[in-house]
C-alpha cells in the first residue's frame, strides 16, 4: 500500500518535472519561435493529439485511482459524542471532556498492547492527528453564535503505520475499542454499587444484619433518584419506573427488615449473647457520655437565655411575606433567638441518643441466645432477604440500564469516512489538465528544441574539426 | 542621452525583479513558517459560581484567572503529559499562556451608566475569559491543544479542590498499627476518624446529593452509610472487646494518661470557673447600665408611653455591609456586646460541663482498667491487635475509595464553576501566506524602484563612457565590450554583422567645417538606427575608426541588404537636403551563409567585405 500512495507524490514529480522541462526548452527555443507560432504549432501537434489524448486519460485514470486506494487505505474515523452533556463540554459524569485524551498517551500504550503493535508511543502518536470542524473556525467572541463546543472529533491515521506491519484502519479500530472502554470507565455511568456483596453476614450478628441490609438497600435506593429526576416517565419494557423501583425498596426496609428485626427481638437471637450485651453497654456508656454533653449544653443555654435581661430583648417588627405569600410581620433576632434555636438543637439531639440508648438497652435485655429453631428460621429469612434484595438490584440494573441505553445511545458513535468519489475525480482532473498542458508544451517546442540541439551539433563538430587541424598543422 | 523611461528598465531588469521577489518570498516563506509561525490553541471559559458575577469564589476569595497559568499547575500538567524540561519549561509554557476577559459593548455601556448614575463604586467584573496558549510549529498541531486542554483540566480540579470543596478528613488510621499505641487509643483514634469522616460526608451529601462517582460508582451518602455502619457495629465491637477484657499494653502507663487527663480538666475547670464567675460580674453591670433606660418615658399629661423602642417598624434594612479597605464589601459582626458576653458565659459554662462529664468517662476507664493485669496475655494482645489491623485496612480502603471520589468531586465542582463556552481551537497565529505575498509584492515594488533608479544611472554611465558624443552612438569601448561579451560563444546561424564606413568623410569635414562634419555624422547615425533600431537583439555603435558596426541576432543577408538600400536612399535624400555629399561603403556577413560562428571572425568578414564594395555616392 505504501507503493500505491507513493503513485501521487511521483506522479506531481513528474508533473513537476514536466513543467521545469516546459520552461526551460521555452527559453532556450524563445528566439526561434515565430510570432504566430501556436497556431502552427498547434498543427504540428496533430500527430500527438491521439498519443496525448491517451495519455491524459491513461494519467487520470491513474490519479484517481490512486487517489481513491489511497483514501479507503487511510479512512477518517469520526467520533461523534451524542451525550446530553457533550454539547456544553462535559462529560456524562458532569467533569470537563478532554478531546486530548483520544490520543493520550495511555490511550496509545492500550492500543499497542491491545493490537500487539510494533512499534512506540511516539512513533504512534506521530502517525495519529485529531482534529474538529472549528479549527477552520476564528475564534470571535464578540458573537455569542461564535462559541460553539464541538462534539465531532475527526482523527486521522497516516500511511506510515504500515511500516509497522499494520494498516490505518486496525489503529483506528483498535483506538475507538479502548477510548470507549476507557471513557465508560471514567466517565459514564458506574452502577457497580448495585454489585451487592453479602460475604459479610457470615457470622454476623442477626440484629446487625438488619442495619447491614438496611444500608445495602439505602445504597439501591440512593442509585435512583438521579434518573428518577432527570426522567422521571420513563419506563421499562416490564412497565417499571424509577419511583415504583424506590418505592419497592422502601418497602423492603420499612416492611420486611423491620419484620425480620421483631423476629430477632423477640426470639432473643445472637450469634454471642455476652459479647452482643458487653456492645450495647459499651454503646450506651459512649451514648450516654454523649446525651450528658447535650443535655448540658442545652441547660448552659436554658440558664443563659434566664440570664438575658428582658430590656435586651427589645426587637423592632419588618412586615414581610411568609412562605405561603401571605403578610407575616417578623422581627430582628436578638440573643436569646440563637440560644434557643441551638438549645432545641441539643435537646434533639440528646433525645435522640436518648432513643438510641433505649433501644440498645431494650436489644441487650432481650438477647438470650435463642433456640435452634427460631435461630434456622432466621437464617432462612436472612437468606430470603438478601435473595430479595439481589432481585431489587437486578431490577435496578435492568432499568437503569434500559434509561441510559435510550438516553445515552452508547456514548460514542464511531463511523469511517472514505474519499470523496467527486472531490477525488476533480483533484485527479485538475492534475491531469496540468499533465495535458506541461506535455503538450513540450511537444510544441519538440522540433524547435532538437533544431536548436542540432545546430549546436554541427558547431561543435566544426570546433573539434578547427582544434583537430590546428593539431595537425 | 537616452531619455528617462522608467518601463524601459523595468522591461529590462523585469527577470532580475521577479526573481528576487520569488526568492524573497520563498525565503520569508520558510523562515517564517517553520522559525516564526505559532499555533495558538483559544477557548471561552467562563466561572459560573453563585458570586462569580461579584467578582467572588464560592468560598468568598475573589476570583483569579491567573491562577490558571501558576507555577504549580504547569508542572502538573507537564508531569500529566509526560513533558521532559528538555523539551518545554514551566516558564516556556507560562510565557506563551494569556487569559483576557471578554468585556463585550454592552458590558461598557452599563459601566458608564451606572458610573453616569453616580454609583461611583461600581465594578466591571467579568466573569467569561479567553484562555490561549501560543507554542512554536516545532511539535505539531495537536501539542498546543494538548497543553491548553490538559492545563484547563488540572485548573478545573485545583478551583473545585481550593475555592469550593475544600474541606476532606484527614486519615490518621493509615499507620495506626505502626504507632505503639494501647489498644484502647487505637479505637479512640478510629472512633473519631469515622466521626470525622462522616460529619464531613454527610455535609458533602447535603450540598451535592445527587453526584455519584464514574470511577468508584459511590456518592457520598453510600459512604457515610458505610462509615457509619463500621463504627456503629465494629469499631464499638472493638471497643466493647477491650473494655470487657481489660486488654492493655501497658496498664499503667494507659491509667497515667486518663489520670493526667483529668487532672488537665481539673486545671481547666478552675481557670473556666473564675473566668465565668468574672463573666457574670460584667454581665451585671452591664444590665445596670442599660437599667438607666428602663425607666419609662412621661408624657406631659403624666401617663407612661411604654417602652419606646417596643413595636417600632423600620421601613429598611441599614448599614447591612461596611467596606473593606480594599474596596469590597463584606457582612459585619454587628451583634451587641451583651450578646458577645452571654455567648462567652454559655461557652465557658459548656466547656465546664462538659470537662465534668469527660472526667467521669475517665474515671470510667480509670475503674475498668485499675483491676486489669499490668501487660495483657499475649493471645490476647494478638487477637486484637489481629482485629484492629483488619479494622484499619477497611477503613484506609474505605477512605481510599473516598478520596478517589473525592477528587472526581473536585473536577466535578470545577466543571460546574467554570463553564466552557467553546472547544478549544487551534490556529495558525500568523497569516504566512498572506505575508509571503505581501513580501513579494514589497520586494516587487522596490525592485522596480531599484530598477529604475539604477537603469537611470547606467544610463549616465552609458551616457559618459559608452556612448560618441558627436553621433550619440555607442563608441568604440562599448563595441569592443559587445564583441568581448560575444567571444567565444558560438553564433547563431542567423547572426548577422554589417559594417558601414563614410569614405569621404575627412574630404567632407575639411570642406564644410567641422560643425557640418559634426551635423552630417548626427544625421548619418540618425539614418542608422532608424534602418537598424538598436534593441537587445540589435546593436548598432560606432567604432570610432570610421566604422559603424551592426550586429543583429536574427537578420537574413536579403533583410540586410535591403535595410542597407533603404540607408543609402535615406542618407542621399538627407545629403541633397542639407548639402553634402557622402560616399556610403558597406558590407554584412551572415553567421549561416558564412559558417563563421565567431563573432571577431565574422567582424572581419565584414570589414573584409566593406573594404572592397564600391563606394555609393549620394
Amino acid at each position: 500500500m505504501l507503493l500505491i500512495s507513493a503513485i501521487i507524490p511521483l506522479l506531481k514529480l513528474y508533473l513537476a518535472v514536466l513543467c521545469v522541462t516546459l520552461a526551460y526548452r521555452f527559453f532556450t527555443v524563445k528566439a526561434k519561435l515565430p510570432a504566430l507560432g501556436l497556431r502552427g504549432g498547434l498543427e504540428r501537434l496533430s500527430g500527438k493529439r491521439r498519443r496525448l489524448a491517451v495519455l491524459g486519460v491513461l494519467f487520470f485514470l491513474v490519479c484517481f485511482a490512486a487517489r481513491m486506494a489511497g483514501g479507503l487505505y487511510t479512512p477518517g474515523m469520526l467520533m461523534v459524542f451524542n451525550y446530553e452533556e457533550a454539547a456544553r463540554g462535559q462529560n456524562p459524569n458532569v467533569t470537563r471532556f478532554n478531546e486530548s485524551d483520544i490520543l493520550s498517551d495511555h490511550i496509545l500504550e492500550q492500543v499497542i498492547q491491545r493490537g500487539d503493535l510494533k512499534l512506540s508511543v511516539e512513533q504512534l502518536a506521530e502517525c495519529l492527528a485529531l482534529s474538529t470542524p472549528l479549527d477552520a473556525e476564528k475564534l470571535d467572541v464578540t458573537q455569542a453564535s461564535a462559541l460553539k463546543i464541538s462534539t465531532e472529533y475527526q482523527v486521522r491515521c497516516s500511511e506510515k503505520v504500515s511500516l509497522y506491519h499494520t494498516t490505518p484502519k486496525v489503529v483506528l479500530n483498535l483506538l475507538a475499542d479502548v477510548y470507549w472502554e476507557n471513557f465508560v470507565q471514567n466517565y459514564a455511568e458506574n452502577n457497580s454499587v448495585l454489585d451487592l456483596s453479602f460475604q459479610e453476614l457470615e457470622g454476623m450478628e442477626y440484629l446487625d444484619v438488619k442495619d447491614f441490609l438496611e444500608m445495602q438497600a439505602c445504597k439501591l435506593r440512593n442509585y435512583l433518584p438521579g434518573y428518577s429526576r432527570e426522567s422521571s416517565s420513563f419506563r421499562a419494557e416490564n412497565g417499571e419506573t424509577f419511583a415504583s423501583l424506590s418505592q419497592k425498596i422502601n418497602n423492603f426496609i420499612n416492611i420486611e427488615l423491620e419484620r425480620y428485626e421483631a423476629f430477632a427481638l423477640e426470639n432473643g437471637l445472637s450469634r454471642n449473647k455476652a459479647t452482643y450485651r458487653s456492645r450495647m453497654q459499651y454503646a450506651n456508656r459512649l451514648l450516654e457520655t454523649d446525651r450528658r454533653k447535650n443535655l448540658a449544653a442545652h441547660d448552659v443555654r436554658i440558664e443563659a437565655i434566664n440570664m438575658y435581661d428582658t430590656f435586651m430583648t427589645s426587637f423592632v417588627l419588618i412586615p414581610t411575606y411568609d412562605e405561603d405569600d401571605e403578610f407575616y410581620m417578623s422581627r430582628t433576632k436578638v440573643g436569646v433567638d440563637y440560644f434557643a434555636e441551638e438549645a432545641k438543637e441539643e435537646l434533639a439531639s440528646a433525645t435522640r441518643l436518648g432513643e438510641e440508648m433505649e433501644h440498645n438497652a431494650y436489644a441487650s435485655a432481650q438477647v438470650s441466645g435463642g433456640n435452634t429453631a427460631s435461630r434456622e428460621q432466621a437464617d432462612q429469612r436472612i437468606q430470603e432477604l438478601t435473595a430479595e434484595l439481589t432481585r431489587l438490584s437486578a431490577q435496578c440494573r435492568e432499568l437503569c440500564g434500559a434509561y441510559v441505553k435510550e438516553k445515552r445511545d452508547g456514548y460514542i458513535q464511531v463511523s469511517f469516512t472514505g474519499p470523496s468519489t467527486s472531490n477525488e475525480a476533480m483533484r485527479a482532473l485538475l492534475l491531469t489538465g496540468l499533465f495535458v498542458a506541461a506535455w503538450g508544451g513540450n511537444a510544441l517546442l519538440e522540433p524547435f528544441y532538437r533544431e536548436y540541439w542540432y545546430s549546436r551539433a554541427v558547431l561543435e563538430k566544426k570546433r573539434r574539426d578547427e582544434a583537430r587541424k590546428g593539431n595537425g598543422v | 542621452m537616452k531619455e528617462l523611461d522608467v518601463f524601459r528598465y523595468l522591461k529590462k531588469y523585469r527577470a532580475v525583479i521577479a526573481g528576487v521577489s520569488i526568492l524573497a518570498g520563498v525565503v520569508f516563506f520558510w523562515v517564517a513558517q517553520f522559525r516564526v509561525q505559532q499555533y495558538t490553541a483559544a477557548t471561552v471559559i467562563e466561572y459560573t459560581g453563585s458570586r462569580a458575577a461579584e467578582g467572588l469564589s464560592p468560598d468568598g476569595s475573589a476570583i483569579d484567572p491567573s491562577e490558571i497559568y501558576s507555577t504549580n499547575l504547569v508542572a502538573q500538567t507537564m508531569k500529566s503529559l509526560d513533558i521532559g524540561y528538555t523539551e518545554a519549561t514551566i516558564d516556556g509554557i507560562r510565557m506563551g499562556i494569556q487569559v483576557e476577559p471578554v468585556i463585550t459593548e454592552e458590558d461598557l455601556q452599563v459601566r458608564e451608566s451606572k458610573l453616569n448614575n453616580g454609583e461611583e463604586d461600581y465594578e466591571l467584573n467579568p466573569t467569561q475569559y479567553v484562555v490561549s496558549f501560543s507554542c512554536g510549529v516545532g511539535n505539531g498541531k495537536d501539542y498546543p491543544r494538548k497543553i491548553l486542554n490538559q492545563l484547563l483540566q488540572e485548573y478545573g480540579s485545583y478551583y473545585g479542590k481550593t475555592h469550593v470543596n475544600t474541606a476532606l478528613a484527614a486519615n490518621p488510621v493509615s499507620d495506626l498499627t505502626s504507632k505503639g499505641y494501647d489498644y484502647l487509643e487505637m479505637a479512640e483514634v478510629m472512633d473519631d476518624t469515622l466521626a470525622n469522616l462522616t460529619e464531613d460526608l454527610t455535609n458533602k451529601a447535603g450540598w451535592n446529593g445527587e453526584f455519584r462517582s464514574s470511577r468508584t460508582g459511590r456518592c457520598f451518602q453510600d459512604l457515610v452509610d458505610e462509615f457509619a455502619f463500621i463504627r456503629d457495629v465494629e469499631v464499638r465491637q472493638l471497643f466493647s472487646e477491650i473494655l470487657a477484657g481489660r486488654i492493655t499494653r501497658d496498664r499503667d502507663m494507659l491509667l497515667d494518661k486518663y489520670r493526667n487527663r483529668n487532672q488537665n480538666l481539673t486545671i481547666s475547670n478552675s481557670a473556666v470557673s473564675f473566668e465565668i464567675e468574672h463573666l457574670q460580674g460584667i454581665i451585671g453591670a452591664y444590665e445596670e447600665a442599660i437599667g438607666e433606660f428602663r425607666t419609662p418615658a412621661v408624657n406631659a399629661d403624666g401617663e407612661s408611653n411604654g417602652n419606646v423602642l417596643q413595636n417600632n417598624v423600620l421601613p429598611n434594612v441599614y448599614d447591612d455591609r461596611d467596606r473593606y479597605e480594599d474596596g469590597g464589601w463584606a457582612p459585619v459582626d454587628r451583634t451587641a456586646e451583651y450578646d458577645v458576653l452571654l455567648r462567652q458565659y454559655i461557652e465557658d459554662r459548656t466547656l465546664y460541663e462538659h470537662n465534668i462529664i469527660e472526667g467521669d468517662y475517665n474515671n470510667y476507664i480509670l475503674s475498668v482498667f485499675a483491676e486489669a493485669p499490668a501487660s495483657s496475655s499475649q493471645a490476647d494482645q494478638e487477637r486484637i491487635q489481629a482485629e484492629i489491623a483488619e479494622l484499619a485496612e477497611k477503613i484506609n480502603a474505605l477512605q481510599a475509595v473516598y478520596y478517589e471520589t473525592n477528587d472526581e468531586y473536585n473536577e466535578y465542582l470545577g466543571a460546574q464553576n467554570i463553564l466552557m463556552l467553546s472547544s478549544v481551537r487551534v490556529t495558525e497565529r500568523f497569516p504566512i501566506m498572506l505575508f509571503t505575498i505581501l513580501i513579494v509584492v514589497i520586494f516587487g515594488a522596490l525592485g522596480c524602484a531599484g530598477a529604475a533608479l539604477f537603469g537611470r544611472i547606467e544610463d549616465f554611465i552609458e551616457y559618459y563612457a559608452f556612448t560618441n558624443k558627436v553621433d550619440g552612438l555607442p563608441n568604440r569601448a562599448k563595441c569592443d565590450q559587445f564583441i568581448a561579451s560575444r567571444d567565444g560563444r558560438p553564433l547563431p546561424e542567423g547572426f548577422t554583422c554589417v559594417v558601414c564606413r563614410l569614405a569621404n568623410l575627412q574630404a567632407e569635414n575639411a570642406r564644410l567645417g567641422r560643425e557640418a562634419g559634426d551635423q552630417l555624422l548626427k544625421d548619418f547615425a540618425a539614418i542608422l538606427t532608424s534602418v537598424f533600431p538598436p534593441s537587445d537583439r540589435l546593436f548598432v555603435g560606432d567604432n570610432g575608426a570610421g566604422q559603424y558596426l551592426i550586429f543583429a541576432e536574427s537578420l537574413g543577408a536579403e533583410q540586410a541588404e535591403a535595410a542597407l538600400l533603404q540607408a543609402g536612399v535615406a542618407l542621399e535624400q538627407k545629403s541633397r537636403d542639407r548639402g553634402y555629399q557622402l560616399e556610403l561603403q558597406s558590407g554584412c556577413a551572415q553567421a549561416g551563409t558564412e559558417k563563421s560562428y565567431y563573432i571577431r571572425e565574422l567582424l572581419s568578414t565584414a570589414i573584409k567585405r566593406t573594404g572592397q564594395a564600391k563606394p555609393t555616392a549620394t
